[in-house]
């Protein structure tokens, strides 16, 4: 089931009027409080269960396992028995589940690929949808509470958090630290809240049918045999998927957001106009917010991060950036792609420190925002790619002019307009052009309006008319 | 009570203005005449007379229909159809603009060669070959070609069973949909949209299960089924005076490196191939010249700047290939 599918909005349709039945005045009278957060939240964990279900079922109980293994671990944590051994076990059993779904055969191959030996003992492994976030998350709660950010709660809270369906199988990965509070008050369903969810749903959706999906067609075919392709449609593909997986993975973090927030809760932003950054450092604050300051919080920091010397720092950053990259998927291509972060990162950790600060001018931040993003997209190449071979001909194809068919794709100079105004608006909406504190937002408006309620009806019927149709699974699903 | 009335009345409002805005920008984008009965049956169905279609969803294109709703917009003095084209939408060409189609190049081949011929197109969209060839004997009834029925086809290889039903004369029409509340609908070109988008969205939707086993194909059979076919329309065209030609636009498949990759003919396409030859059918296997052209050009004739290069409908290059192609063998034809 994803977002974009009509099961979801009847499965949506069904959890909410559940909940709504909560707004009423007789059960909200005769029922304390107590018990209708316990109602509601059993509704939802049943709810993100059948979400989850939808998929493959038997993975049920791999998150079922996490959880227990997440709730025990911290309970032991918050009591002071044996501390070490359970914040041990609470990251070291993720880890596990993860290694073993995700990166067996991988290290296996690789390791069999290295000594020649002919028959790999792979396992015909199925990958769970989103473990990667909810291994994350519930390796996020054992830390949080070990840390002391937050006390242990009941298992229901936990299970809930770990599986709260509207990020559990492509994220935003929401910080224990961020949601559990939101867990312990009764949150009545708001029409308010309501209209402002089902709008950043609506441009999350705009994103992932319209923009993200339609760009597929070329750059699929593009990367799937680059060779046939002229340089420039080659370089269109990579600037096409640079925007399509940007609007594939901020739509649905769009919508994961809009979904949580009809029912009340809130998640922080998870991509803010991030090819709006100056270098590589900005880049990363502002992609994929939720994964890169998860890898800062408790991986880079765990690691000692800028704490043990200059060369410590680098080596720390590299690692973190390189296990961000495996993070993605078990691939040389991964790897080399958080390598080339983790690299720029140095690079300009070091530029950083050796120059003296000095006041750009805006052509100056102009001239680095289109730097950092032609870094980007050349990096892009390494993570789009199938193989390394795949990826060596398309940069090949990008750096030596070669002839080949001539494909400039509509959709490309649609979303590339649809892009520049987008961010051209973000830019000067404090009617002043400030790169340094770009900030991007949501545009809702008001639904209490004919006018407003007009604009959303034709935004959904653009939708529909423009949407592609022949239903790609999200990309990053399979991370 | 009231505040819920009032929401309502606005969002009432709401829809009705949007729709008419959406309205508005279909009509740029997906604009397509209605379907009418045909009362010849020289194809299934018409479209309306004498309107414009637009259309942005496989190619940006507009084209224009005639007064017998059949798309054609060359313009001629001469009021006899020596060519009749017959086909389905690669034929009709409602991709392309209507000065494009492969029609209308052949007509400007024959104006530019200084012959006096006219070729008239009614292709409509889902002909198949085995709808054209149902109504093969209707269409030169009502249009009386001279010389040439050219018969326009995607796809040679079918089912047995098509063949044999063609045979039998119970091979069904298409829906002209011309009737009721879907005739109502369609007129409305944003709902057309919406029910073209959800079609193709179950469509897509459905589980392919894929059987690596292939359905053995009586050859035999086949072979006899078809002949009768190419036989009877061999026959039709002849008491007509005239030519049958089949035109066979197969798109080109490349390898991954983009070389043109070799056609490995199933049995069908040579057995139709064969029996074409037998009764002096002219069959025109496009993909030669494809290839050709691509090898040199690195252009391929399928496929548009919003879909993917290769496939779907032929686009300007192929039309004209087609048309140049045609004219080349009513040439030759002319000259024996």
């Amino acid at each position: 089931m994803t977002f974009s599918s009509i099961e979801f909005i009847v499965f949506f349709v069904i959890v909410y009027a559940l909940i709504l039945i909560f707004n009423l005045k007789i059960i909200s009278e005769k029922v304390s409080e107590k018990k209708q957060l316990l109602i509601k939240h059993s509704i939802l964990l049943l709810a993100s269960y059948v979400f989850y279900g939808w998929w493959d079922w038997r993975f049920c109980f791999l998150m079922l396992l996490l959880t227990f293994v997440a709730f025990i671990c911290a309970r032991q944590i918050d009591k002071n028995k044996h501390r070490k051994l359970f914040q041990a076990i609470g990251v070291i059993v993720p880890l596990i589940v993860l290694c073993v779904f995700k990166y067996f055969n991988f290290f296996i191959m690789s390791f069999t690929d290295l000594f020649g030996i002919d028959n790999p003992g792979t396992l015909a492994i199925i990958l769970p949808v989103g473990i990667s976030f909810y291994t994350f998350q519930s390796m996020s709660y054992t830390m949080d509470v070990s840390r002391g950010h937050i006390k242990s709660h009941c298992i229901m809270n936990v299970a809930l958090y770990v599986a709260f369906f509207p990020q559990l199988v492509a994220g935003p990965i929401v910080k224990a630290s961020d949601f559990m509070p939101q867990l312990e008050s009764n949150h009545k369903l708001k029409m308010a809240d309501f209209r402002e969810g089902i709008q950043i749903f609506t441009i999350g959706l705009f994103k992932k049918l319209v923009i993200a999906d339609n760009l597929s067609v070329f750059v699929d075919d593009v990367f799937s045999k680059p060779l046939a392709f002229s340089s420039l449609s080659v370089i269109l593909a990579v600037i096409s998927y640079s925007i399509q997986i940007y609007c594939d993975f901020s739509g649905y973090s769009d919508m994961a957001i809009g979904v949580a927030k009809c029912f009340g809760y809130d998640f922080e932003r998870n991509f803010n106009v991030p090819y709006l950054s100056k270098n590589v450092s900005e880049f990363w604050k502002r992609w994929h917010i939720s994964l890169s300051s998860w890898l800062q919080q408790y991986l880079y920091i765990s690691l000692g991060g800028n704490r043990k010397g200059k060369i410590r720092t680098y080596i720390n950053l590299l690692l973190t950036m390189v296990l961000g990259g495996l993070w993605h998927g078990a691939s040389y291509n991964f790897i080399i792609w958080g390598l080339l972060h983790g690299l720029a990162l140095c690079a300009h950790k070091f530029y950083a420190k050796v120059n003296k600060p000095w006041k750009p001018n805006v052509v100056t931040k102009m001239l680095s925002v289109l730097g950092t993003y032609c870094f980007v997209c050349v990096c892009w190449v390494f993570f789009r790619a199938e193989t390394l071979t795949l990826a060596m001909n398309v940069l090949g194809k990008m750096f030596i002019w070669t002839p080949g068919i001539v494909q400039v794709f509509s959709w490309t100079i649609f979303a590339v307009a649809v892009i520049i105004v987008s961010h051209g608006v973000v830019c000067f909406r404090k009617r002043k052009l400030d790169l340094d504190r770009v900030e991007g937002y949501y545009p809702v408006v008001n639904l209490n309006t004919v006018w407003g309620l007009t604009l959303f009806f034709v935004f959904w019927g653009i939708i529909l008319c423009l949407a592609y149709t022949n239903a790609n699974p999200f990309i990053y699903f399979q991370f | 009570m009231k505040k819920f009335f009032v929401s309502l009345g606005k969002m009432a409002i709401s829809g009705l203005l949007a729709l008419v805005i959406l309205t508005g920008f279909c009509f740029f984008y997906y604009n397509l005449p209605v379907h009418e009965e045909s009362k010849t049956g020289a194809s299934d169905y018409l479209w309306e007379k004498n309107v414009i279609t637009m259309r942005g969803t496989e190619g940006f294109a507009f084209a224009k229909l005639d007064e017998n709703g059949y798309a054609n917009s060359f313009e001629t003095n001469r009021n006899v159809v020596d060519v009749l084209i017959m086909g389905s939408s690669h034929g009709e060409g409602f991709n392309v603009n209507y000065d494009k189609n492969f029609t209308y190049q052949l007509n400007k081949l024959f104006k530019e060669n200084k012959k006096d011929k006219y070729a008239y197109n009614i292709s409509v969209s889902e002909h198949t070959i085995v709808h054209c060839l149902k109504n093969l004997e209707a269409a030169i009834k009502e249009f009386k070609p001279q010389e040439y029925v050219v018969i326009e086809t995607p796809k040679v290889v079918m089912e047995s069973s098509r063949w044999t039903a063609l045979n039998k004369g119970e091979f069904p029409d298409l829906e002209a949909n011309s009737v009721g509340v879907i005739n109502y609908l369609q007129k409305v070109d944003f709902f057309r949209l919406m029910y073209a988008q959800g079609v193709s969205f179950l469509h897509n939707s459905k589980s392919v299960v894929t059987d690596d086993t292939e359905a053995k194909v009586d050859l035999e059979e086949y072979r006899k089924a078809l002949e009768v076919t190419i036989s009877n329309a061999a026959k039709t065209v002849e008491g007509a005076s005239c030519k049958l030609a089949i035109v066979y636009i197969r798109p080109v498949d490349l390898n991954t490196d983009g070389s043109v990759k070799a056609f490995d003919a199933p049995e069908e396409h040579v057995i139709f191939k064969e029996l074409c030859e037998k009764y002096n059918v002219i069959f025109i296997d496009m993909y030669d010249t494809f290839a050709k052209h691509y090898e040199d050009t690195n252009c391929l004739p399928h496929g548009f700047s919003n879909t993917k290069v290769g496939t779907g409908h032929m686009n300007k290059t192929g039309h004209r290939l087609v048309a140049e192609r045609l004219y080349e063998v009513i040439e030759k034809g002319a000259a024996k």
